[in-house]
């Protein structure tokens, strides 16, 4: 799957936004609001195919438990795929 | 800012060299957007009746425009009114600048725009005030302007003001925005940064499908928002709703100090 074309993040008051943009968006009205990590699977997967396992590994690169723990595999995919099921409601991803 | 060349010897632009945005219901007739094949942009602006008023062919940012009026007098007063008020509006988007969409009372030096959509209440809400909370006056009833100078926001009149004929050259800090929401009981909610960004974007006029002028806009609302308070009122018409708002957007947030 991949990020649908004009939804891209916006820092407003330090929150992380994303106000469609570009023709194909004129109805869509909605605004979404992103958290850190969120935000981070977002701009790192614009213009690229990506699957859970893409956003399992990026959260792994850039998250730990703590300083010695990595973030175990099954974990970071259960996000990954938690992320991409709100995405898809959201509306601003595509097959 | 921008210049408009009144010419009614204007031609559509060539039908293979631009490419259907949309055509928009503004609510006073239609408007045909089209994206021309160097950048800029052609409308033609109808009335209510559909009949073709202005021939709108502007360059990319705006800066330079030209259009031909056709029909009657009252057509051409049309047709020039909402050229010139479209052409402002993204012209100025470049400059930290904003045309919304809104009923504006000023008391005690501040400016205080209602938003909602047409028929919600806006101008009732300000016709509140006028009567019921001294020192306020009109200052637009339909499109004033918020500019933002050095991390100062003002709001002012503007030559555009809907209905009621209000055109007047006058600047006010922007005190606070606030929305009109129909309600059984008068209540006031300060909205957190993204509800206050979700609120106030509907009212500013926009073009989404330029990503330019839709930066520009985003950015500004952005730093308007950091730094004036944006509310939902949840009001009936009457004063005792004109006074809860005026408690809590001019007392309390300290404006009615000098």
């Amino acid at each position: 799957m991949k990020a649908k074309k004009g939804f891209k993040i916006r820092k407003v008051c330090g929150q992380n936004l994303i106000v469609a943009e570009g023709k194909e968006n004129i109805d869509f009205t909605s605004i979404i609001s992103m958290n850190e990590s969120a935000a981070l699977l977002w701009n790192e997967i614009q213009d690229k195919e990506f699957t859970a396992e893409t956003l399992a590994k990026i959260l792994m690169d850039n998250y730990q438990l703590d300083d010695t723990t990595p973030l175990p595999h099954s974990q970071a995919l259960e996000d990954a795929e938690c992320t991409i099921k709100d995405w898809k409601k959201a509306g601003i991803i595509e097959a | 800012m921008f210049s408009l060349r009144v010419d009614d010897q204007t031609k559509p632009w060539p039908k293979d060299k631009r490419e259907r945005i949309r055509v928009f219901d503004t609510g006073n007739g239609d408007t045909i957007v089209d994206l021309l094949d160097n950048g800029g942009y052609q409308y033609i602006i109808k009335d209510i009746h559909g009949r073709e008023c202005c021939l709108l062919i502007t360059n990319k940012d705006f800066s330079q425009c030209q259009c031909a009026l056709n029909g009657n007098n009252t057509m051409r007063k049309f047709g020039l009114n909402n050229a010139l008020m479209l052409v402002f509006a993204f012209a100025s988007s470049y400059r930290d600048t904003l045309l919304v969409h809104a009923s504006l009372v000023r008391n005690n030096g501040w400016g205080y725009p209602f938003i909602a959509k047409s028929g919600t209440g806006k101008s009732t809400q300000v016709s509140m005030w006028l009567r019921y909370i001294p020192g306020s006056d009109l200052m637009n009833d339909d499109n004033p302007i918020i500019r933002i100078i050095e991390d100062n926001v003002y709001i002012y009149g503007s030559p555009w003001s809907g209905k009621t004929p209000c055109y007047r050259k006058v600047k006010a800090r922007l005190g606070a925005i606030t929305r009109i929401d129909r309600a059984k009981v008068n209540s006031i909610e300060k909205l957190s940064p993204i509800d206050a960004f979700a609120s106030f974007l509907p009212s500013c006029s926009s073009m989404k499908w330029d990503s330019d002028i839709f930066d520009h806009i985003c950015n500004t609302i952005g730093k308007i928002i950091e730094h004036v308070p944006v509310y939902t009122l949840h009001c009936l018409p009457n004063q005792e709703a004109a006074e809860i708002c005026y408690q809590e957007i001019h007392i309390n947030n300290g404006h009615g100090r000098n």
